[in-house]
C-alpha cells in the first residue's frame, strides 16, 4: 500500500515496540516495556519516557491508538494502546522487508561471518 | 525519596521540561509507567534501583527536553516565522542594493566613515569626561587646594599642615596626602627611573583600593626606622619581575635601598597622579616619619585628598577648612601666612581637576564630529531619496498592483536597515582604528588609556544606524508620491516635497561643511603662526640628556659628577661642545623664586616670579643664544663663592625698567636672603615652554655655585645627533653605573613636541572638514544632476524653442550657486560660533579672523563650482532632436 511507504523503514526501537503491541494485543505502558524486554530477552530494555516519546509519535502518525481496557481486568486509571490497522501494515511490510533483506545470500554471509566475529 | 510520592512528585516536577501537548496527552501515564518500573526496581534490588536512578531518572529529564527541542512552542513557531519573513524581506533588500552596487557602495562607505569616526570620538570623550572616575563614591573626593586670600593659589600642602588639617576636619570623611617622586630603581643592574608617589597613612584605603597580590601599607610601615616596603604597580611587576608569582617579598632597589616588595597593584588601578599628571606610577612608598618632609612645614609637596560625605555641603567644609587655615596661620606664621594672609584650604572636586584642561578640547572634537556625522546621515539621506525617486514608477506600480502600504514601507526601510546594518558593522571596524590612533598618536588626555569601543558605544552605534535607517526610509515613503508616479508610468517622478527635502539637505551639508572648514582654518593659521615663532634657540643638531646624579646625594657629590661627566662628554669624538643646565628650552622644569633688585624695592612683587635656572659655561654658545648684553659665563666662574648671575632681557626689565642691568646686584628673596649676586650680562628671551607663551623673566647662576641632583647635559653633534646616543650611554654608565638616564633625546623632538598638541587638533579638524567638504561636493553634485536628468525634456523642448546651450548652463549653475549661497550664509553664523568657542586655543589668529574664513569660503565655492560643472555641461549639451524624437 503506498500510504504505508513514509512511514518505513522502522527505526529498531519502533519495530519492537510495534511488534510488542502486535503480539499479544493492546496493553499499557508499563506491560509494553516489559513486552519488549522479554522478546527481546533483555537485550532492549528501553527508558519509560523514551518509550513515551515514540509512542507520541505513533500516536500522531496513526500508526498506534488508544484503546479502552481490553477485558475486564484492566485497569481504570491506566491508558491502553494497540496497533491501528494502517500500524499492522506497516509492521507486516517492514517484517517482509527485512525477511526478504535476510534472504539474500550475501547478508547471510556477512551474518555468518559477523557471528564468527 | 524512598517512598513512591517522593518519585511522583519528582517525575511530575520534571514533567515541566516537556512541552505542553506532550504533557496534556501522555504526561500522567508516562509518570504512571516510571514509578510502576521504579516500585519493580525496587522489590528486585539495590542493582536495579541504582540502574533506575542513574538511566532512567535523567533519560527522563533529557527527552522531556529532546521532544521541546524536536516541537517548539507556538511562541518560537511564530518568532520562527516572523524571522523568516524578515529573512526574506532582507534578502530581496540585499538583492535590491546588489542591483544598484554604486548605490550601495557610497552609502555604506559614507555612513560607516561617518558613524565609524563619531564612535571613536565618542569613545575618547566616554573615557576621558563622562566615564566616572574610577574610585567607589568618586562624587565625594576632593583635592584639598590652599590659597592665601587672593594672593596666589597652590595645590599642595606640608606634611605637618596635612596633619593639622586631618586631626581637626571633622566634617571630612577621610583625608590623606601623596607625593610624586622619580627614584631610580634597579641598582646597577640596568637602572631605570620611574615615577612614584609617596602617599601618607590611608591613601589606598580613602581610594578604596587594595593590592591584587600582598598587601597595601600597615601603620608600622610609616614609622620611623620601619623596614622599608614598596608597592609596585602591575605594570612594573609584569615588565621588571617578569610577572612572577612570588614576588611578595622580594626586595626592590629604589633610590638606593634595598625595600622589600608587599604589594602588587591590580592592573585596573587607577591612581589619581596618573589622570592628574599623565604619568602612571610605577611604585608607591610610605611617607615615614623620618622623611625630612616630615616635620617641614614649608616644604608645601603633598597633593591632598579628602573624601566629603554627600551629607556635607562643600560650603560648610569649605568654612571650617578655613577655620583651620587661620588658627595655623597664627601659630605658625612663618609657613602658614602670607602677607598678612592665613593660609586657606579649600576643597576642588577631583573630578573637575582631572577633566578640566581636556574638556574644551573634548567638546571640540565632539562638537565636530557631531557636524561630520550629520553631515554624512544628510549625505545618505539624499542618495536614498534620489534612488526612491528614481524607483518612484516602480514602487507605484506595486501599490496599484496591490502591494500595501505598510509592504512598500517595509521594502524600503529594510534597505535602509541592510546599508545601516552593513555600515555599522564596518563603523565598528573604522572606530577601532580611530581609537588606537587616538591612543597612540593623540595628546595627553586624562584616561585616555582606558577608551575603547564598548558595548555602550556599540549600543549607540547601532541605534544611530537604526534611527538613520528608519529616517530614511519613512522620508523615501513620505516623498514617494504614489498616484503622479503611475501617470507618468515607470519614468522618474519628483514630488515638490522631495526637491525640497534635497535641497534643505544638501543646503546643510554645504553650511556643515562650512563650519568645519572654518573651525580648522582657524586651528591651522594658529599653527602657522606658532611655527612661525623664532624660539629664540637653535636645537638642530643639540642632544639633551636628562640625570639626576646621585639619588639623594647632592652638593659636592652631584657637583663631582657633573665635573667629571662634562670633561669626559667634552672628550668624546662627534661632540662639538657640551655644557650643563638645569633646566633647557622645551624641557623645562620650572623652578620659580622671587629675586629683589639692589635698591630696587619697589621691584618687589610677591606675585612675581623668577625662572631660576643653573648653566655651565658654553650652554648659551649651544643653543645659540646671544648675549646681547655684558658676557657669558666662563669656565672661570665655575667655582664655589663666585657669587654672578646672568639675566635675560624679560628679567632685565622686570628688574631694571630701562637701566642696564650689567654690573648691578640681585639676592633671592625670602626669610633668610641669599647673598648678592652680579649680573655679568644679559641673555636674549628664549620661549622656554613654547611657542604659544611668551618668554618669562629667568635668572641664571653659573652651576659650581650651587648644583642641583637634576641636571641636563647638552651636547652639540658635529653630525648626526642621534649617533651620540650611545657614547653618552656608556659614558654614564662608566661614571656610575647606577645611575639611570631619564631622558635623552634630540633637542628638535621636545621642541617639536611642544606643538604636537596644536597640530593633532589642527589636523584632525582638517581631516573633518575635508571630508564634510567631499561630501557636500558629492551631495550638491548628486543632487544637480539628477535635477538635470529629470528635466531633460524640458531643457530639450526650451532649446528647441530657440534658448542657447549658454542660457540652459546658466540656469543649472544659478541653481548650484543658490545652494551654495544659503550654505554659505547658514554656515557662517556656525563659523562665527566655532571661532568663539576655539578662541582659548587660538594663537596669534582672532576668532572671527577674515583670512581664515574668507579661505574657507573660497575653497567652499570653488568646490561647489567644481560639482556643479559637469551637470550644468551636460545640460548645455542636450540635444533636442534625439531627445523628442524618443517620445
Amino acid at each position: 500500500m503506498p500510504g504505508d511507504r513514509r512511514h518505513r523503514p522502522l527505526k529498531p526501537d519502533v519495530f519492537h515496540l510495534l511488534l510488542a503491541l502486535e503480539d499479544g494485543g493492546p496493553c499499557h505502558g508499563y506491560a509494553l516495556l516489559e513486552r519488549i524486554e522479554r522478546a527481546s530477552e533483555g537485550r532492549v530494555r528501553p527508558a519509560p519516557s523514551l518509550l513515551y516519546r515514540k509512542l507520541h509519535r505513533l500516536l500522531a502518525d496513526g500508526l498506534v491508538a488508544e484503546t479502552g481496557p481490553p477485558e475486564a481486568s484492566g485497569d481504570e486509571r491506566r491508558r491502553y494502546y494497540g496497533l491501528t490497522p494502517l500500524g499492522t501494515r506497516v509492521l507486516r511490510a517492514e517484517a517482509a522487508r527485512i525477511v526478504e533483506l535476510a534472504a539474500s545470500s550475501r547478508v547471510q554471509t556477512l551474518a555468518r561471518a559477523g557471528r564468527r566475529g | 525519596m524512598a517512598e513512591p510520592g517522593g518519585v511522583h512528585r519528582l517525575l511530575r516536577w520534571l514533567l515541566c521540561l516537556y512541552p505542553r501537548p506532550f504533557r496534556l496527552e501522555l504526561g500522567t501515564d508516562l509518570v504512571e509507567t516510571c514509578a510502576q518500573r521504579w516500585r519493580a526496581a525496587s522489590t528486585a534490588g539495590p542493582r536495579a534501583t541504582l540502574a533506575f536512578w542513574i538511566r532512567d531518572v535523567p533519560r527522563f529529564a533529557l527527552d522531556g527536553l529532546l521532544e521541546r527541542a524536536a516541537a517548539p512552542s507556538p511562541a518560537v513557531r511564530a518568532l520562527r516565522r516572523l524571522s523568516g519573513a524578515a529573512a526574506l524581506e532582507l534578502r530581496s533588500a540585499v538583492r535590491g542594493l546588489g542591483r544598484s552596487p554604486g548605490f550601495a557602495i557610497l552609502a555604506v562607505a559614507t555612513l560607516a566613515l561617518g558613524l565609524g569616526a563619531a564612535t571613536a570620538v565618542f569613545s575618547v570623550a566616554d573615557a576621558v569626561l563622562f566615564r566616572g572616575l574610577p574610585w567607589p563614591a568618586p562624587e565625594e573626593l576632593h583635592l584639598v587646594q590652599g590659597r592665601y586670600g587672593d594672593a596666589f593659589e597652590f595645590g599642595s600642602h606640608s606634611a605637618p599642615n596635612l596633619r593639622d588639617i586631618r586631626a581637626q576636619a571633622t566634617l571630612l570623611g577621610g583625608v590623606t596626602g601623596a607625593r610624586a617622586a622619580s627614584p631610580a630603581i634597579g641598582g646597577t643592574d640596568d637602572p631605570e627611573r620611574v615615577t612614584g608617589t609617596v602617599v601618607t597613612r590611608g591613601y589606598f584605603e580613602l581610594l578604596g583600593a587594595s593590592p591584587s597580590r600582598g598587601r597595601g601599607f600597615a601603620a608600622e610601615d610609616y614609622a620611623a626606622g620601619a623596614p622599608r616596603v614598596v608597592v609596585i604597580s602591575h605594570a612594573l611587576w609584569r615588565s621588571r619581575l617578569g610577572g612572577r608569582a612570588d614576588v611578595i617579598g622580594h626586595s626592590l632597589i629604589v633610590d638606593g635601598v634595598d625595600c622589600e616588595i608587599v604589594g602588587v597593584m591590580p592592573a585596573s588601578w587607577r591612581d589619581p597622579e596618573e589622570l592628574l599628571n599623565h604619568a602612571p606610577p610605577a611604585l608607591w612608598l610610605p611617607l615615614r616619619r623620618d622623611d625630612p618632609g616630615w616635620e617641614d612645614r614649608s616644604s608645601h609637596d603633598l597633593r591632598v585628598l579628602a573624601r566629603l560625605p554627600g551629607a556635607v555641603s562643600r560650603e560648610r567644609a569649605d568654612a571650617q577648612l578655613a577655620a583651620i587655615g587661620a588658627a595655623l596661620g597664627e601659630a605658625h606664621p612663618e609657613h602658614t601666612s602670607f602677607g598678612g594672609r592665613s593660609l586657606e584650604p579649600w576643597l576642588a572636586p577631583l573630578a573637575d581637576e582631572v577633566t578640566e584642561d581636556a574638556r574644551l578640547r573634548v567638546w571640540l572634537l565632539l562638537g565636530a564630529i557631531g557636524l561630520l556625522l550629520f553631515a554624512s546621515c544628510a549625505a545618505v539621506a539624499n542618495l536614498f531619496l534620489t534612488r526612491t525617486a528614481h524607483r518612484g514608477g516602480e514602487l507605484a506600480i506595486r501599490r496599484a498592483l496591490g502591494a500595501s502600504r505598510g509592504r512598500v514601507l517595509g521594502q524600503l526601510v529594510s534597505e535602509a536597515l541592510v546599508v545601516c546594518g552593513a555600515a555599522a558593522l564596518l563603523a565598528l571596524a573604522v572606530a577601532a582604528g580611530g581609537v588606537r590612533a587616538f591612543r597612540l598618536s593623540g595628546p595627553e588626555l586624562p584616561r585616555l588609556a582606558d577608551a575603547g569601543v564598548d558595548g555602550r558605544v556599540l549600543l549607540a552605534a547601532s541605534a544611530a544606524a537604526l534611527v538613520a535607517a528608519l529616517g530614511f526610509g519613512l522620508a523615501g515613503l513620505a516623498a514617494q508620491d504614489g498616484a503622479s508616479a503611475l501617470r507618468i508610468g515607470s519614468r522618474v517622478v519628483d514630488s515638490r516635497r522631495t526637491r525640497g527635502l534635497r535641497a534643505g539637505l544638501v543646503v546643510a551639508q554645504l553650511a556643515f561643511a562650512f563650519t568645519l572648514l572654518a573651525g580648522a582654518g582657524l586651528l591651522v593659521n594658529s599653527l602657522g603662526q606658532l611655527l612661525s615663532v623664532d624660539p629664540g634657540f637653535d636645537p638642530r643638531g643639540v642632544v639633551a640628556m636628562e640625570l639626576r646624579s646621585g639619588g639623594d646625594v647632592e652638593g659636592a657629590g652631584a657637583a663631582e659628577f657633573y665635573t667629571r661627566l662634562l670633561e669626559r662628554a667634552r672628550g668624546v669624538p662627534g661632540i662639538a661642545g657640551a655644557a650643563l643646565m638645569q633646566s633647557v628650552p622645551s624641557l623645562a622644569n620650572i623652578w620659580i623664586t622671587r629675586f629683589e633688585a639692589e635698591g630696587h624695592p619697589e621691584t618687589w612683587d610677591p606675585n612675581r616670579f623668577i625662572r631660576e635656572n643653573v648653566v655651565s659655561s658654553g650652554a648659551f654658545a649651544i643653543l645659540g643664544v646671544p648675549v646681547v648684553e655684558g658676557r657669558a659665563f666662563a669656565p672661570a666662574d665655575e667655582r664655589a663663592g663666585a657669587y654672578l648671575a646672568m639675566v635675560n632681557e624679560a628679567a632685565a626689565r622686570a628688574l631694571w625698567g630701562e637701566e642696564s642691568p650689567v654690573g648691578r646686584h640681585l639676592r633671592r628673596e625670602g626669610d633668610e636672603p641669599g647673598p648678592w649676586l652680579t649680573v655679568v650680562g644679559v641673555a636674549a628671551d628664549v620661549h622656554q615652554d613654547w611657542a604659544g607663551r611668551a618668554p618669562g623673566a629667568e635668572v641664571f647662576v653659573p652651576w659650581r655655585q650651587e648644583t642641583p641632583g637634576r641636571m641636563r647635559l647638552l651636547a652639540k653633534a658635529a653630525a648626526e645627533p642621534a649617533l651620540l646616543f650611545s657614547a653618552l650611554r656608556a659614558l654614564v654608565a662608566e661614571l656610575d653605573p647606577a645611575l639611570p638616564i631619564d631622558r635623552l633625546v634630540p633637542l628638535r623632538e621636545t621642541v617639536d613636541g611642544t606643538l604636537a598638541e596644536p597640530r593633532f587638533y589642527a589636523t584632525l579638524l582638517l581631516a573633518f572638514a575635508v571630508v564634510a567638504l567631499v561630501l557636500a561636493a558629492v551631495g550638491l553634485y548628486g543632487s544637480l544632476a539628477y535635477a538635470v536628468s529629470r528635466e531633460v525634456r524640458p531643457l530639450a523642448v526650451r532649446m528647441a524653442l530657440g534658448a542657447t546651450p549658454g542660457r540652459l548652463v546658466a540656469r543649472v549653475l544659478s541653481r548650484g550657486i543658490v545652494l551654495a549661497g544659503m550654505g554659505l550664509g547658514l554656515g557662517a553664523v556656525g563659523a562665527l560660533a566655532t571661532g568663539r568657542l576655539l578662541e582659548s586655543l587660538l594663537f596669534g589668529v582672532a576668532p572671527a579672523d577674515p583670512t581664515s574664513l574668507g579661505t574657507a569660503a573660497a575653497l567652499l565655492g570653488l568646490v561647489s563650482m567644481v560639482a556643479c560643472a559637469a551637470p550644468a555641461r551636460r545640460a548645455g549639451r542636450v540635444e533636442p532632436a534625439s531627445i523628442l524624437r524618443g517620445e
